[in-house]
Parts: C-alpha cells; sequence; structure tokens
C-alpha cells in the first residue's frame, strides 16, 4: 500500500445538509497528465515552472472552430493572430491547418516572413507602421490595413515611388453595443469618417482596394455584437458597390472571441458563459448571408481570432515553494509562477489544480507569487487543497497572451515545451539564462571592474 | 467563289449522304462514281443542282443544305431517271421538274418524321420515283434507255479502248460469287449495275468509316446466308435492286443511327433476316405492277426499328440511339462513349450539393438503414469531425451535432411544390415512424426532376409553395423531424412532386470527394458512403477567365505578332462554341457555375484553338491546394485519322487506344490571388496503357483573365506555341 500523503490539519466548519447558495464543496480533481503524459515528469526533465503546449488541444480548437465557420458560409479564412502567441512552433501548427498570419508591427511581421509566410498571406495591423514596414509590406503584396489618416498618406506617397499597388482595406470601427466603446482603432464608421477614408483610397488611382476590416473588442461575451458589426461592414461593402462600383473581396471580423477563462468579478465560470464558436458563428454568417449583398459576390470571410484558439492548449506547471498565514488569519501559498510569467493573472481567475492527489479538504487561500513584488499574486480568493512546499501545480488555459506578454523581472524566464499529437515532447523554447540577458547588455569600459 | 462554296460542301454532302456520310472525299469518290455512265453522271448532277439551288434560293435551312440533307433524294431520282430512258432535251426538262419536286417531299417528309425524331432516309427519292414509273408510262415522247444493253458501244463512245479493256478486266477478275454480288449491291445503289461501280464505293466506304465497311459486309452475309437457308435462288438478288438494302440497313442500323457496339452488331443477326422476308413480300406485291422496290423495304425497317425503340423505358439491351448526329459511326461511338464517361447518364439540369461546408454521406444509395427497393437513390449527409464523431460532448442533445440548424440551400433553381414544416423536432435517439419524412421541401427543377430535402428544423423553411427558388439560396435549416433518431439531412431526386415518391438515379455535379484517402473533382457524382463532399467556392479570377460570355471576343498575339481572334457564339441548338475568325475552327463547351467543359471540336488541327480546345478541357473554377483534374477525350480528336485506322475496325469491341487530360492547380493558391495563376497540365496519349506522346501546356491567368498560353509536344522538337493576352 502506498503511503499516504501528508497533509498539515486545519480546523473547518462543518457544512452538512443541503448544499448553501454557496453551491456544495467543491474537490479540485487533480490533473496529473497532459495528452497522457505526466506533467511530473516534463518537470523533472525541463525544470519548474514548465510552459506546456498541446499541440492536438490547438489542431482540435482550430478544426472546430473552422467546421463552425465552413458548414454555415462558402469562403472561410482564419489569420492567426501573432501577438497571442508568435512561438515559431505554434504558428507553424496553425499554417499547417490553413491559417494566415496576422501581425500588428514590423518585428511579427518579420517573424512571419521568417516562418515562411508568403507575404500576399499576411494581414498588417495595427496604429504602428513605420515607412519602412509598409514600403516592405506593400513589395510583398501583403494586405495592410490601414489604421489612420497618416498612415494613407504614408501609403499613397509611397505607392507613387514603388511599382506594386498597395492592397489596402480601412480597419473600421462602430458603435456595436458594449462598453467601452472601441474607438481608438480604424475610422469610425458613425461619424463618416469611414467613409472619408474610402473616398480618398477610391480617388487615388495607385492604391487597390481590397477589404474592409472591423476589431470590435475583446474577451467579447455576447454574440449581438458581432452581428451588429457584421451588418454593418456589409453595409459599408454593398455602399461601396453602389457609389464607387467597386467590389471588395474580403470582410474581416477581427477576433476577441471569449476563451474559458473566468475574467475577475465573474459571478459564472468561463466555462459555462464563454459563446461557443457555433455562436459566434451562427451570429456572424447570418447577418452576412442576410445583408444586401449578392449572394454570387459573397466576400471571403476573414477571422483574427488568437485567444479562443490557444487559451485551452496552454498550461503552467510548477512548484509550492512554501505556505504563509496571513495577519487576517488566511492562508497564503507561494507558487513559483507569478505574474512575471501569467501576465493573464491580472485579468483571469485563473484555474488552478494540484497535479498529486490530494484530499477533499480545503481552506480559503491566497496565492502568491515568486516575486518581491505586492502586486505578485496569482490568484487573491480560492478555495484550495492544502499543498506543502514541493508538491506541484498545473494552471490550465494560459496559451494566449502569456508566450508574448511575460516579464523577464527578478526570475528568468523558463522552458517551453509542447506535447505533439503523438505525445513526444518538444522543448520549443529554451529557458533563458544568465548568458541570454548578458549578452544583450553593454558595460562601458570604465565600469567594467570596482574595488568592493 | 467564296460565295459558292456552300455549293460545292453541299454537292459532295449530297453524294455522301447516301452512305449517310458527309465525307467530302467520299462525296467526291461517288460523284465520279456516277460518272461511269457519262448521261447518268450528268443528269444526277444536274438534278441534285437543282434541289440545292432550289432549296438555297427559297431560304431553307444553310446547314442543313450544306449537309446535303436536301440533296441526295433528287440525286437519286435524277440517277434513276437517266438510267431508264434516253438522254434528251425532254428528260433533262423532267429531271428538273423532278428535283424540284423531290425537295419539296423531301420537306414533307422531314416536317412529318422530323416530329417523332426520325430521319427521312430515301423516302422521297421512293415516292417521286414510284410516281414517276406509273407516270411516265404514258410519256411517249419519252424514249427508253437502251445503253444498260450496249455497255461497250457507251464505253468506247466515250473513253475507247482503254476504258473497254479496263470495264472488261474488272468484270473478268474472279471474285467469289458472293463477293460479287456484293460489288453489284453497292454499285446499284446509285443504280450502276457493274462490279466497277461497285469496288470503286467499297473503297469510297472503306475511305468513310471502317465500321460501315464492316457493317455493309456483315449486313450483306447475314442476308446471303439467310437466302441459301430458305432456299431462294441468290442470282435474285444479283438482277434485281435488291441487295443493297441489307447493306444500307447494316450500317444505319448497326452504327448509324444506333451506337455501333457488340448489341448493335448483334441487333443485325435478327434484323436483316426479317428484312429478307419484308423483302422479297414487298416485291410480291410490287411485281403485280411492274414497279421496282428499289430502297423501300430498308426505309421501312429503318424507321420502324427506330421508332419502337423510343417505347423503352431504359437501355438494357445497349442499343443507344443518337442524340448528336456526326455523320460518322466512328466519331458517334468515340464520343458517345466519351460523354457517357464525362457526364453520366444524364444532367441536363444539374443538380448540386445543398449545403455550405464538407459534409460526410452516412447512408448512399442502397444504403444499409432505410434507402432501399423504390427509395434506394438518396443519400443522408452529416458532418463529422477529425475524429469521425457527429456530435460534440456526448451527443445527448440536438444542439451537440455539427449539422444540426445549419443552413439548407436550394441545390439548383426551381419552383417550390411542396412544404411541411411543423413537424416537432425528434429528441436524440427518437424517431417519429407516423410522419416518417419529417419537415420537407420538394423542389420542381424541370419537368419529371424534383429534389426532395427531409428531416429539417420544424418552423425553419423559409420558402412557401409556389415561390421560385435560386441555386444556393438558404431555404430551411437541418433538424431531427421525422425517422431521424440523429439530425441529418436526407437528400432524395424524383421524378414526381409527392412526399413519398419513389426516387430516381441522378448525379450531383461539380462535387470534390474524398473517398478512401484520394480526393477529386468529378463533374458528376454519385458520392457513396463514406465520402466526404463539398462544393468548390468559384475563384473570381478563374471563373472570370474561363466563363465566356455569347458575344464576347477574346484576342491574343502569338509569339510572331500575329493576332488571334476568337469570338463567343452558339448555333441554333443553343450549344456554345468559341470560333477562330482566321481558320474558322469551333471549339464546343458546356459551362455551368463551377466549371468549363469542352465538348467538340471541329476545324483545322493547327489552329491554336485546337490546342486550346485540348488544353481547357476541363477547367474547374474552385480549387483546393494541388488539385489535379483528369479527363479523357475521344481519340478520334486527338489522334490522327491515319493512326487510328486499326482501331477504327474493332472499335465497337475493343478500344486499346486512349488519350487523357491532366490539369494541375498551384500547391499554394490561397490567397486572393494577386499574383498571376499558373495551371499546368498534359495531353497524354497511351497505346495499350502505354504512353506514348505526351503534350504539356501551361496558362497563366491573372485578374484580367488569360494573360498568357502556351501549348507544346515533348516529343517533338519544335518550339512551344504561345498566345498572350492583347
Amino acid at each position: 500500500m502506498e503511503k499516504l500523503a501528508f497533509e498539515r490539519p486545519i480546523i473547518q466548519r462543518i457544512n452538512a445538509g443541503l448544499p448553501s447558495k454557496h453551491g456544495i464543496s467543491r474537490k479540485l480533481e487533480p490533473i496529473s497528465h497532459i495528452d497522457e503524459v505526466p506533467i511530473k515528469s516534463l518537470m523533472d526533465e525541463y525544470g519548474s515552472p514548465l510552459f506546456i503546449l498541446s499541440e492536438s488541444t490547438i489542431r482540435k480548437t482550430y478544426k472546430e472552430a473552422y467546421r463552425a465557420f465552413s458548414s454555415r458560409y462558402p469562403n472561410v479564412q482564419f489569420a492567426w493572430s501573432y501577438k497571442t502567441n508568435y512561438l515559431n512552433a505554434v504558428c507553424n501548427v496553425f499554417h499547417q491547418e490553413g491559417s494566415w498570419a496576422e501581425v500588428v508591427s514590423g518585428f511579427e511581421y518579420d517573424k512571419a516572413i521568417a516562418n515562411g509566410v508568403p507575404g500576399e498571406l499576411i494581414i498588417f495591423n495595427g496604429p504602428d507602421k513605420s515607412r519602412e514596414d509598409l514600403k516592405k509590406a506593400i513589395n510583398n503584396g501583403s494586405l495592410i490595413h490601414i489604421d489612420h489618416f497618416d498612415e494613407l498618406y504614408d501609403i499613397i506617397h509611397i505607392s507613387k515611388e514603388i511599382k506594386e499597388r498597395p492592397k489596402v482595406a480601412i480597419r473600421v470601427n462602430m458603435d456595436v453595443g458594449v462598453y467601452p466603446k472601441w474607438d481608438r482603432f480604424g475610422f469610425n464608421f458613425e461619424n463618416g469618417e469611414a467613409w472619408d477614408a474610402l473616398n480618398r483610397i477610391m480617388g487615388s488611382k495607385n492604391l487597390d482596394l481590397i477589404g474592409l476590416h472591423t476589431h470590435i473588442g475583446t474577451y467579447m461575451m455576447t454574440t449581438e455584437a458581432y452581428r451588429v458589426a457584421a451588418s454593418k461592414l456589409a453595409h459599408l461593402a454593398v455602399s461601396l458597390e453602389r457609389k464607387h462600383g467597386h467590389v471588395i473581396q474580403y470582410i474581416d471580423l477581427g477576433g476577441g472571441f471569449a476563451s474559458k477563462n473566468t475574467l475577475r468579478g465573474a459571478y459564472y465560470p468561463g466555462t459555462d458563459t464563454a459563446p461557443s464558436f457555433d455562436d459566434f458563428a451562427e451570429a456572424i454568417t447570418t447577418a452576412l448571408m442576410n445583408s444586401e449583398i449578392k449572394p454570387s459576390h459573397l466576400p471571403m470571410l476573414i477571422l483574427e481570432t488568437g485567444r479562443a484558439l490557444i487559451d485551452e492548449a496552454g498550461y503552467l506547471a510548477g512548484t509550492v515553494l512554501a505556505n504563509k498565514r496571513l495577519s487576517d488569519g488566511r492562508r497564503a501559498t507561494i507558487i513559483d509562477a507569478g505574474v512575471n510569467l501569467l501576465f493573464t493573472a491580472f485579468w483571469y481567475e485563473h484555474e488552478i489544480r494540484p497535479i498529486e492527489p490530494i484530499s477533499e479538504q480545503t481552506e480559503d487561500t491566497i496565492i502568491y507569487g515568486p516575486l518581491c513584488m505586492n502586486i505578485d499574486v496569482v490568484r487573491s480568493n480560492i478555495t484550495f487543497p492544502l499543498l506543502k512546499k514541493g508538491d506541484h501545480y498545473v494552471i490550465r488555459r494560459v496559451g494566449a497572451y502569456n508566450n508574448t506578454q511575460w516579464l523577464q523581472f527578478i526570475n528568468m524566464r523558463p522552458n517551453i515545451v509542447m506535447l505533439d499529437v503523438d505525445g513526444k515532447t518538444h522543448l520549443i523554447r529554451k529557458a533563458e539564462t544568465l548568458e541570454t540577458i548578458n549578452n544583450q547588455e553593454v558595460t562601458p569600459e570604465h565600469l567594467r571592474s570596482f574595488n568592493l | 467563289m467564296k460565295k459558292l462554296e456552300w455549293f460545292t460542301n453541299a454537292l459532295f454532302n449530297s453524294y455522301a449522304q447516301v452512305f449517310f456520310s458527309n465525307n467530302k472525299w467520299f462525296g467526291l469518290i461517288l460523284l465520279l462514281l456516277t460518272f461511269v455512265d457519262f448521261y447518268v453522271g450528268l443528269y444526277g448532277f444536274v438534278a441534285v443542282s437543282t434541289a440545292l439551288l432550289t432549296g438555297y434560293f427559297i431560304g431553307l435551312n444553310e446547314y442543313n443544305i450544306r449537309q446535303g440533307y436536301y440533296g441526295f433524294n433528287s440525286l437519286l431520282v435524277g440517277v434513276g431517271l437517266a438510267i431508264h430512258f434516253q438522254p434528251s432535251p425532254l428528260l433533262l426538262f423532267l429531271i428538273v421538274i423532278s428535283g424540284v419536286f423531290t425537295l419539296f417531299i423531301s420537306l414533307a417528309f422531314e416536317g412529318v418524321l422530323g416530329k417523332y425524331g426520325l430521319p427521312f432516309l430515301s423516302m422521297p427519292f421512293i415516292t417521286v420515283f414510284l410516281l414517276l414509273s406509273l407516270a411516265s408510262r404514258q410519256f411517249m415522247a419519252l424514249g427508253l434507255s437502251e445503253r444498260g444493253i450496249y455497255v461497250f458501244n457507251d464505253l468506247y463512245f466515250w473513253g475507247g479502248n482503254i476504258l473497254v479493256n479496263m470495264y472488261e478486266w474488272w468484270n473478268q477478275v474472279q471474285f467469289p460469287p458472293s463477293l460479287k454480288t456484293y460489288f453489284l449491291s453497292l454499285g446499284a445503289i446509285f443504280f450502276q449495275q457493274n462490279v466497277f461501280a461497285g469496288v470503286f464505293a467499297a473503297i469510297g466506304l472503306l475511305i468513310y468509316s471502317r465500321i460501315g465497311f464492316t457493317l455493309s459486309l456483315l449486313g450483306f452475309y447475314i442476308a446471303y446466308v439467310f437466302y441459301l437457308v430458305l432456299g431462294v435462288p441468290f442470282t435474285e438478288i444479283s438482277y434485281s435492286y435488291i441487295g443493297f438494302n441489307f447493306i444500307l440497313t447494316a450500317i444505319a442500323l448497326g452504327g448509324f443511327f444506333i451506337i455501333p457496339n457488340k448489341s448493335s452488331f448483334a441487333s443485325l443477326l435478327v434484323l436483316i433476316p426479317m428484312l429478307v422476308v419484308l423483302s422479297i413480300s414487298i416485291q410480291e406485291i410490287f411485281n403485280l405492277f411492274y414497279l421496282p422496290v428499289h430502297s423501300l423495304p430498308f426505309n421501312l425497317a429503318v424507321l420502324t426499328f427506330l421508332y419502337g425503340l423510343k417505347f423503352r423505358v431504359d437501355n438494357r439491351i445497349g442499343l443507344s440511339t443518337i442524340f448528336w448526329q456526326q455523320n460518322s459511326p466512328e466519331k458517334n461511338l468515340y464520343h458517345h462513349v466519351n460523354f457517357m464517361e464525362r457526364f453520366g447518364k444524364s444532367s441536363a439540369t444539374p443538380i448540386y450539393l445543398p449545403f455550405f461546408g464538407k459534409w460526410t454521406v452516412t447512408q448512399g444509395h442502397n444504403g444499409s438503414y432505410t434507402h432501399k427497393d423504390e427509395w434506394r437513390h438518396a443519400w443522408d449527409f452529416e458532418i463529422k469531425d477529425e475524429e469521425g464523431k457527429t456530435y460534440k460532448d456526448e451527443g445527448d442533445f440536438l444542439s451537440d451535432y455539427y449539422c444540426y440548424d445549419k443552413n439548407i440551400l436550394a441545390p439548383a433553381d426551381g419552383t417550390v411544390e411542396e412544404v411541411v414544416n411543423e413537424i416537432e423536432d425528434n429528441p436524440i435517439g427518437i424517431r417519429n415512424l407516423e410522419k416518417n419524412w419529417g419537415n420537407t421541401i420538394i423542389i420542381k427543377h424541370a419537368d419529371f426532376l424534383y429534389s426532395k430535402l427531409c428531416h429539417l428544423k420544424k418552423g425553419s423553411i423559409i420558402p412557401k409553395r409556389g415561390d421560385r427558388v435560386k441555386k444556393g439560396d438558404i431555404i430551411a435549416r437541418l433538424g431531427n423531424s421525422g425517422n431521424s433518431p440523429y439530425p441529418h439531412l436526407h437528400f432524395q431526386l424524383q421524378a414526381t412532386p409527392y412526399i413519398g415518391s419513389k426516387t430516381i438515379d441522378y448525379p450531383i455535379s461539380d462535387v470534390w470527394m474524398l473517398y478512401k484517402g484520394k480526393d477529386s473533382l468529378l463533374s458528376v457524382a454519385n458520392p457513396p458512403e463514406e465520402a466526404l463532399v463539398t462544393s468548390l467556392a468559384p475563384h473570381t479570377s478563374l471563373k472570370k477567365a474561363f466563363s465566356f460570355v455569347i458575344g464576347e471576343q477574346l484576342k491574343f498575339k502569338t509569339k510572331e505578332g500575329q493576332e488571334i481572334i476568337w469570338n463567343v457564339k452558339r448555333d441554333y441548338f443553343l450549344n456554345r462554341f468559341l470560333e477562330c475568325e482566321a481558320t474558322g475552327a469551333k471549339a464546343y463547351f458546356k459551362l455551368d457555375e463551377a466549371m468549363l467543359h469542352f465538348t467538340h471540336f471541329e476545324g483545322s488541327r493547327k489552329s491554336l484553338l485546337y490546342r486550346f480546345y485540348l488544353a481547357a478541357y476541363k477547367i474547374s473554377f474552385g480549387y483546393t491546394s494541388g488539385l489535379e483534374l483528369s479527363d479523357s477525350f475521344p481519340i478520334n480528336i486527338v489522334y490522327h485519322p491515319s493512326k487510328i485506322f486499326l482501331q477504327d475496325l474493332i472499335a465497337p469491341f475493343y478500344r486499346y487506344l486512349k488519350a487523357e487530360y491532366r490539369l494541375r492547380y498551384p500547391e499554394n493558391g490561397k490567397g486572393l490571388f494577386f499574383k498571376p495563376l499558373e495551371l499546368k497540365g498534359e495531353v497524354i496519349k497511351s497505346s495499350f496503357g502505354r504512353t506514348t506522346k505526351t503534350s504539356s501546356f501551361e496558362f497563366i491567368i491573372d485578374n484580367s483573365g488569360i494573360k498568357r498560353f502556351q501549348f507544346q509536344s515533348t516529343h517533338s522538337n519544335s518550339e512551344a506555341s504561345w498566345i498572350e493576352a492583347l
């Protein structure tokens, strides 16, 4: 018989009888394996903390999303949002599945090119495009989504100098009935700026207007907003055809689909409240089909979904560093991954589970990261089992934004591994070392030495 | 001169049409043959010319005139009269009159028989000739011809000793008696009772058609054997104009009006003996009036048989009647075989898949669950995920099923005939056997062609009964009503507008299909169980490049700077074609929403249009990355006639020559298509499965259409020919 694990003694009021309005006490089931690979063995080999990505989950999620749209609309294209996770391995899984690339900076643009994405399959978004970036994108035939007039002027200017005709779309922002309104990107629909931009593009003989783009917000929990957005863009497309006789080739509805993470302060868990791909697809495609666009002219529908496609596939596993009791009597557990690695902890109540088998006993706990900073809180209030130093945990749904927004702060960034569809492990980003950091630094000669 | 071009065309065809041909060389041979007897030749020529000029003058359809349809009966009348009477101005006048007369009788027969889809054959000739035979007994001024009796006098008169000797030599050649009778019978078609004319005609027939020649021998010898069996002296045939009836009937029914194959050849074994009986009995009656039987038995037999075949409900005996006559048994055969291969039994009204995205056939025709007996020609469709499941989670709820609540589209243009929209959707696992079809819509697409879509969601059907729907319109959402334990689409085609009608076997058009690990794009398909199917969304630029609009002009320039112009036109039968302005070559095509097929080519094979026809034989406007299309050509269009002489002889039974078409789409053609798109392909000739010659071609397409087209035979050293858009 296996030796029972030691748990610290606690005192707890008995909650017998019917569950209270707070629900029945819930045992956090341990997660010991990902894709049938023991997490413990991964940490033994690659260290703690460790990011683990499941390739099969990525592919499965992508296929589910693609199926939701393609079974409702004849011409659907996804473009992988690089900023969500631009690890090359991750990007290439999406490219293998058929995704184009969606980038928002010269750096991301170069990364996509380096990954081998053909120029004409890169969508260049965002407010920050230098003239050099624009020239490169124009020469490669990439799709440039214009964000503001200054950029439009730049492009018109460049178009006079080079042979290739810029392929452009405008980003449109609009009131879709959600708060806060996202009006800082693109041209506004309601106040007529979008039309100003369109008229100017149509007036310029050198630009090819090929699409319309909007991105109505992030972590959208309502599909209605997408319906409104799709209708408004469709209306714009039809009006454009009427006014200028110009047929656009695609409508890009951006991303912003919620993943199944729970937002801070949400009453119900995200798994219950986030709309499914089918819900989003239904709203968007119905709006496009019911619009005045002729069935023979239905434009390609581009989606730049990032978060909802990758969040589920990412795990962050690590080790408990210590336990302590706070002045108000609450328990605090300190783990080896904090907001430096888990930037999304600022918005989400991440689901965190033990790896090893545990008892049903739980305690109100606050989970801190390892940083020597007050803000480093992973979960501010969680009913958590009694893990002790050296026990292991895994945090679910960390695939989106963490590998791009993480900080090299106080600690170095750890290994990232990917489990392929056959369960084989691949190290896809090596842990940083002192050399990684120091290599970038240049110490002036007179500061090289000191005498303490 | 150009103005008279129609006349020479029509003239030669009028001679060739006696053997159903429109081969001008064969026509020329037969024309010369009639001049073996100068006056016969001359008067025959006069009669044809009269009929043709009259037809042209009164404004008949020029195509029909050119084909010689209105000339050959007058020709026979002219030749027949010239044989019987002494040449004289009076006879000339009579021949002119009867030429015109025969033309109008031809038109009358065309009108009557045409309604039944039957040819008028030589009925006009027989009618006029019988009338004249009866009437001419009163024409005292016409002297009966004696030339048939004093042949040598005539021959000497026209050609001196040489001609006499040649004639003698031919008649002295020791043929077996039956073969001699065969030649005599062939010559007798033009009233020429000599071996020389018969051999001449036989050579012409061989040049015109190998199958026709084989059939002529077959028909003749079946009759010959039957005569022997019946004990009728065969000399009877030699001295009456009867033998050619068997020859003409064999050609007509064995290979001309019916596709030549095993069945058509076998059918002659029954038909010819019947014809023998018919001929003998008609002769008995006509003898009473001292009238010749001529080709009347042939006419009666062919018309009766062709008419009778029309009452069949299926083609179980394999006798396929011609629907597009190309005036040659070989061409008819090759095109028929090719057409059946490419377009299946029929898809005059294309029916498309009624949904977006990739669906799996979960029950095909003759399925294991419910597609049985009268309802066997139906499909069930569902959406499967990469694990082969049709639902997510546990599949306990309708909304777990991928196909549930998906849009259902109109499979083709049509009128809504029937709508059932108020049957409750079943929970998973429950069937409604009382109203087993569930919510259903039936759409009429053409006469006797209705599509039925079942198990739809309650209240989701949009159009009402009597509404017009267009292909691709959203008409409903998929539900789970009727005999449906879990959501699936039941799709069938039927000939009557009722719920519960029996199904018909009718294919779906333009289907991309993944079956047993192999993907293919099919013009018409009957997807089997487990096949993954979808319709490919047309690529705007490809569609623009290859969707030829009538009246449009395609302009190119060649390497040499020469300008090439192709016009898009259509003919009287609404067939669309490209016509080369310089050479007059025509390439016929068939175009729908998603594909271009070239179907036929006429004209010079040196023209670039011919190469274009070969290269653009099958083009799909939608494609998946690296998609490869294949198809096959009728071999007579690809091979030189001299190369298929042997193949022609055995073609009704076995075809060892093949000509295949391949087209490849680019691997990475996924973008919005700003860069020119390259399509590459080959035309592959093979014999007994071994490749003998490959030609390769390439299209470069951009947003403005076809930018460049290049064609090269790899086995020859000649430089590739190419054209570029102007």
